[in-house]
């Protein structure tokens, strides 16, 4: 319970923070959003086979979320185009704070906490100039905003920190938005997304795909303790040309497109909702809930990649073996046994797992 | 009080049948048309026998094209068991390539490597409507297509286990008894949906844009009877399914609207007084589409696409 002190003078004074550890939720190995069968929404920690270890509201549907590496405590995005924030306290569901972002700005959805907790990176839309932008959050501050970087390109989606570091990855997606059209892309015709690598505030590498794939727009990443990064991609182009959705960026060296003679892609219907790599590293999977099925490759030897069929599956993580994956119809898929749940699971699940 | 009548409402939808749709309706149906391409595989390179068994498999198919879950999602099956609609010919390209290839190309091995549009009813259908030349051709193509349902067959003989057994070892697809019925009730809307908007749908086009041209197997003069066999597919799946009466209704109500047409291509969608009759079967499905969620899904408590439609 919040003490009278902390109730009066917290907000403006002392910094707000939870004080449990997530050892102290039950434990959680992932945290992700749900509608509940009521019609209500909540972030939901889950243990490591699947149970319920906490269960705190949220006021609307969410993107994704973010979880600071050490206390209970995650921050979960209103969906794009949001212009806040919720940091909530695990322990109890308390809003301890509200994000808002700054005017001309608004959310995508996605932030990224830094190594050890005390920033928090937030990918941002710039939309008069329609620059990318990362803001920049001091979270022993209170998560007092204290600056911004570019984010190297157009639309960035995703943060990822990189496991074991803090450098950081940023999914420029390439699409040009502005929140008076809602969605709409402005620049179909021109959209160029890139990767960029982010450390110190600068960026240090870009990568792109091939010429011929710039309407794929890179949205959702995933990475491998040694540098590997995976990215889900969302082709904008004509539907009837097929196009792989699944990119690995190798620390160093060209592009690799796993799936890039697979004929199995067209059934992704154009669009890649998540990426993970499994615990050990040696297999990735992407998720598709339009054509309602996932693929999880081999990462040293593509063939053919392994096929999950679920109505709506979107959601797919690590877990400490294998994969962690959610679907719209309350699926929770993990090892050692599969679970429905009375919700429908949003988007995204984030992994605790150290990494 | 409220709780206990909360609860008794919850626990009292109409359930579903697994094994009832699965004995009743889709086995019987996939081995049917198994049977009849298999027959046509067999006919005689003659034109009479060949159009016979032709019309025999398309409507075993047209009785199953619906069942999209299981062995048919796998590797575009559907599209080389049937290639439509085909707006821009690529059947009779595809035709004339293999043609242009030569006899060599007429092995059912070789056809599993052409492009779907040359393979299956479609491709069938222009050498039988001419006459089955050259013979070697629309053998070796009835025997792919007989080849396919053989494979169809076999798939569900591997894939309804897991409808029958959900929550069973190794059982990812389906979790739970509500899944597997879920499953059954969207191979149902998407059926109906299919029937309105493509058999239908497809040649109807609009009031001042028909597209007679587009009607599904018009060549042989199939579309009205492809049609009327899935309406009849459909009608039963809804009353193995559970017990849904308006549903079944709305689907007999077309299926006998659909038997009582005389227009075999739906070359009628161009005439304003015989174009009224399909637009009257259209909304005996759109009354089946609304029953079927009231009655069915109403009943199974299901939401669909909460990822799939959010999509960022």
């Amino acid at each position: 319970m919040p003490t009278r002190r902390h109730v009066l003078g917290g907000l403006a004074a002392a910094p707000l923070l939870s004080r449990a550890a997530w050892a102290e939720v039950g434990a959680p190995t992932h945290v992700a959003a749900a509608r509940r069968g009521n019609g209500s929404y909540a972030l939901f920690g889950m243990t490591g086979v699947g149970d319920v270890a906490f269960e705190v509201p949220l006021p609307d549907r969410g993107h994704a979320a973010a979880a600071h590496p050490v206390r209970a405590e995650a921050v979960a995005f209103a969906r794009r185009p949001g212009t806040f924030a919720l940091v909530i306290d695990c322990a109890d569901g308390r809003v301890l704070r509200r994000l808002d972002s700054p005017p001309g700005r608004h959310f995508y959805g996605h932030g990224a906490y830094d190594r050890s907790g005390d920033m928090l990176l937030t990918t941002e839309n710039d939309y008069e100039s329609g620059e990318g932008r990362i803001g920049i959050w001091d979270v022993g501050a209170g998560y007092l905003r204290i600056g911004e970087v570019p984010s190297g390109g157009i639309g960035p989606h995703e943060i990822l920190r990189l496991p074991g570091t803090d450098r950081f990855v940023v999914a420029n997606g390439g699409l040009r938005t502005h929140p008076d059209s809602d969605r709409e892309v402005l620049n179909p015709d021109t959209m160029r997304p890139n990767l960029s690598f982010l450390s110190d505030g600068s960026t240090d590498r870009v990568v792109e795909l091939e010429p011929a794939l710039r309407r794929n727009s890179i949205r959702h990443l995933a990475a491998r303790r040694d540098g590997t990064v995976a990215a889900a991609l969302q082709w904008q182009g004509d539907l009837s040309e097929v196009v792989p959705l699944l990119a690995l960026m190798p620390s160093e060296g060209p592009v690799r497109l796993l799936a890039d003679a697979d004929p199995g892609q067209a059934e992704l219907q154009g669009y890649a909702g998540s990426v993970a790599f499994d615990g050990a590293g040696g297999r990735v999977a992407i998720t598709s809930p339009r054509g309602g099925l996932a693929q999880i490759w081999e990462v040293a030897s593509p063939g053919e990649p392994q096929i999950l069929r679920r109505p709506d599956i979107c959601g797919v993580a690590r877990a400490a073996e294998g994969f962690v994956f959610s679907d719209g119809g309350g699926g929770w898929l993990t090892a050692p046994a599969p679970q429905v749940h009375p919700v429908a699971w949003d988007n995204h699940i984030v992994s605790l797992l150290a990494g | 009080m409220i709780r206990i009548l909360a609860l008794c409402l919850v626990a009292t939808p109409a359930l579903a049948d697994v094994d009832a749709v699965l004995d009743g309706h889709v086995l019987p149906r996939v081995a049917a048309f198994a049977n009849a391409s298999a027959t046509l595989a067999n006919a005689p390179c003659e034109a009479g026998p060949l159009e016979e068994a032709f019309a025999d498999a398309a409507i075993a198919w047209a009785g199953m094209s619906h069942l999209t879950l299981g062995p048919v999602e796998e590797a575009d099956r559907g599209l080389s068991i049937l290639f439509w609609p085909d707006d821009r010919d690529a059947t009779g390209r595809g035709l004339r390539l293999l043609i242009a290839q030569g006899e060599t190309a007429w092995t059912p091995d070789a056809l599993t490597r052409a492009s779907a549009a040359a393979r299956g009813l479609g491709a069938l259908e222009r050498l039988i409507v001419e006459g089955g030349e050259p013979c070697l051709l629309t053998g070796a193509l009835a025997d792919d297509l007989a080849a396919q349902a053989a494979a169809l067959n076999a798939g569900w003989d591997a894939f309804a286990p897991l409808l029958r057994d959900p929550g069973g070892a190794n059982n990812l697809r389906f979790l739970t008894e509500r899944e597997a019925q879920s499953a059954l009730y969207s191979v149902l809307t998407q059926g109906i949906e299919a029937l309105k908007d493509r058999r239908l749908g497809e040649p109807m086009g609009t009031f001042d844009a028909p597209h007679p041209l587009r009607a599904e197997l018009r060549r042989s003069g199939l579309s009205q009877a492809m049609a009327l066999a899935s309406a009849g597919a459909l009608a039963e799946l809804a009353a193995a399914l559970t017990d849904a009466p308006d549903t079944v209704d709305a689907l007999r109500d077309a299926e006998a609207r659909l038997r009582a047409l005389d227009d075999p291509s739906f070359a009628g969608v161009e005439d304003p007084g015989r174009r009224v009759a399909l637009e009257a079967v259209q909304a005996d499905l759109l009354r089946a589409q609304t029953a079927a969620a009231r009655e069915i899904a109403g009943g199974l408590g299901l939401t669909t696409g909460f990822n799939a439609l959010d999509g960022d």
